[in-house]
């Protein structure tokens, strides 16, 4: 059991027989009575979002999980696939709740995922990862509408804008979590 | 930053000193505080030569000796002063350290202080020649007057279509919490329910394209606010500038009982707090000779990033905890 007051953002909590993970913790002291937290949650298995507001001496029950080395192998109807590094066992990941995953995805690359007793309930990626551009429209010279920037796509199907310079062909670092472009990689 | 600051502070300064309110200075560190359970302090100690270590604590507002002036002189007064609140998860809008400007009005009441609140910003707005509206988060707001006016009991009634004199039972209210999916725990008292249902249904709710005052809140939450005739509320205020919390207000309570028994309740729940400090029992002499007087709290900090439509507290400050914590230095 964890107090509400200490729970941190990325935390494995479960509800009502569901794992959650934290999204967002926001602390609420009304400066008058007690002291509160908003919670952000989101629902491993439906990926449907949560709020609710816990006194921040409330105690509420954490999960105990573990991060573990699996290849991605492919995806289809039936979800991501992926293999233990080690046992060289399979697993089917559900897409459902994790849709946006399939844009971080590379095949025969190796993600964290997180289980809890035994079960996938996250695919951890890591802050930022390398994507090549596979698609990406030449840049208008003088074009100021835009803002210096045009939208691309990468190998993942991932779309994001990015500055006028990029190409196809060219590898570039994205931020996992706001899914946008940070900078161009030298190769 | 600092001039922009500078000219701030000289600008609500200048709007005090024209209403003929005395600025006042008064100690940032204390032998004892006024006890509120929801809040923690910074402690310290003072090396007195020949003694133990005596401890101190960083004021979480001047309230405590901004009282005593006026108990001793009868005056309208004010204070821009730092304030420091203990514990606090760091937010775009919470930094531990913060400038408070505080004012007490004396003969006056809660709405003559929303007067006087409306008149400092739309003076401020006037002065520092600001945009007729500002943006700030996804709204545009207006800081021309009149400032929205919402009862407690209206917002309740707006958004969940219940009355307040109804929740004022602690099963209706637990009822409503649990319609609305909300955790309840067996031990919630009934300020907590009120507080969950109200964080969680109504403040995502409130109007943002004005600056709102939510006037009369139930009773039943402890403050030092007077209770209303009719004893189901108190006269209080909250300030809400872009679904932000700006500044509150009592009309102090003056009851002797009252405020012994406030003292009592938040002494009992303050034992669960992180850092215990000495009580002010000092205070209550004072208040038995204490006039009607109306007092407003506000963060100048979150005006400023109001009025300038900045979005983060830390570009406001020198070097606000998020900017130390980040270079490594805290």
């Amino acid at each position: 059991m964890i107090k509400a007051g200490s729970i941190a953002k990325g935390m494995f909590i479960l509800i009502k027989g569901d794992p959650y993970q934290v999204a967002e913790r926001e602390f609420v002291n009304p400066g008058k009575g007690s002291a509160f937290v908003r919670l952000k949650l989101k629902n491993l298995k439906t990926g449907q979002v949560l709020k609710q507001v816990n006194k921040s001496q409330e105690t509420l029950e954490d999960i105990e999980v573990n991060n573990k080395s699996f290849q991605f192998l492919y995806s289809d109807d039936s979800g991501y696939h992926f293999m233990d590094t080690e046992t060289y066992e399979q697993i089917v990941v559900p897409k459902e709740g994790a849709e946006d995953r399939q844009y971080f995805l590379k095949e025969g690359e190796e993600y964290q995922l997180v289980l809890w007793e035994n079960t996938p309930i996250e695919i951890s990626l890591p802050y930022k990862m390398v994507f090549e551009v596979t698609e990406a429209e030449h840049a208008i010279k003088g074009d100021t509408v835009s803002g210096g920037s045009k939208p691309v796509t990468t190998e993942t199907g991932l779309q994001v804008k990015v500055p006028l310079f990029i190409k196809k062909g060219d590898k570039i670092l994205i931020n996992t979590e706001t899914k946008e472009y940070l900078e161009r990689v030298n190769q | 930053m600092f001039k922009t600051r500078a000219t701030f502070n000289h600008a609500v300064r200048s709007f005090f000193d024209s209403k003929d309110y005395m600025e006042v200075e008064t100690p940032l560190l204390s032998p004892f505080l006024i006890p509120e359970a929801a809040i923690e302090v910074f402690k310290t100690d003072y090396l007195k030569q020949g003694t133990a270590a005596l401890p101190l604590y960083l004021i979480p507002s001047p309230e405590l000796w901004m009282k005593r002036i006026i108990t001793n002189n009868r005056r309208n007064i004010y204070q821009i002063c730092k304030c420091f609140r203990n514990s606090e998860q760091l937010s775009q809008v919470h930094n531990p350290e913060f400038s408070m400007l505080e004012w007490y009005t004396v003969h006056a009441d809660y709405i003559d202080s929303m007067k006087h609140a409306e008149e400092l910003i739309t003076y401020l707005h006037k002065c520092l020649k600001l945009k007729p509206l500002v943006s700030f988060g996804n709204e545009q707001i207006s800081l021309e007057p009149p400032f929205l006016r919402i009862s407690m009991d209206e917002i309740f009634n707006r958004v969940l279509g219940i009355t307040l004199d109804d929740l004022d039972d602690y099963n209706n209210l637990r009822q409503s919490c649990l319609k609305h999916d909300l955790m309840v725990s067996s031990d919630d008292s009934w300020e907590q329910l009120f507080h969950k249902l109200f964080l969680s249904c109504i403040e995502p709710h409130l109007p943002q394209n004005k600056p709102l005052f939510l006037y009369d809140y139930p009773d039943r939450i402890p403050t030092l606010a007077k209770q209303k005739q009719g004893g189901l509320y108190a006269e209080r205020w909250e300030l809400y500038i872009g679904g932000i919390e700006i500044a509150n207000c009592y009309t102090e309570e003056t009851d002797q009982e009252k405020i012994l028994k406030f003292y009592k309740g938040e002494v009992q729940r303050k034992q669960q707090s992180l850092v215990n400090h000495d009580i002010d029992w000092g205070l209550l002499d004072f208040l038995s000779h204490f006039p009607p007087c109306s007092g407003v709290a506000l963060g100048m900090d979150r005006l400023l990033m109001i009025v300038y439509e900045i979005s983060h507290i830390k570009e406001v400050m020198f070097s606000s905890f998020h900017e130390m914590i980040r270079s490594g230095k805290l």
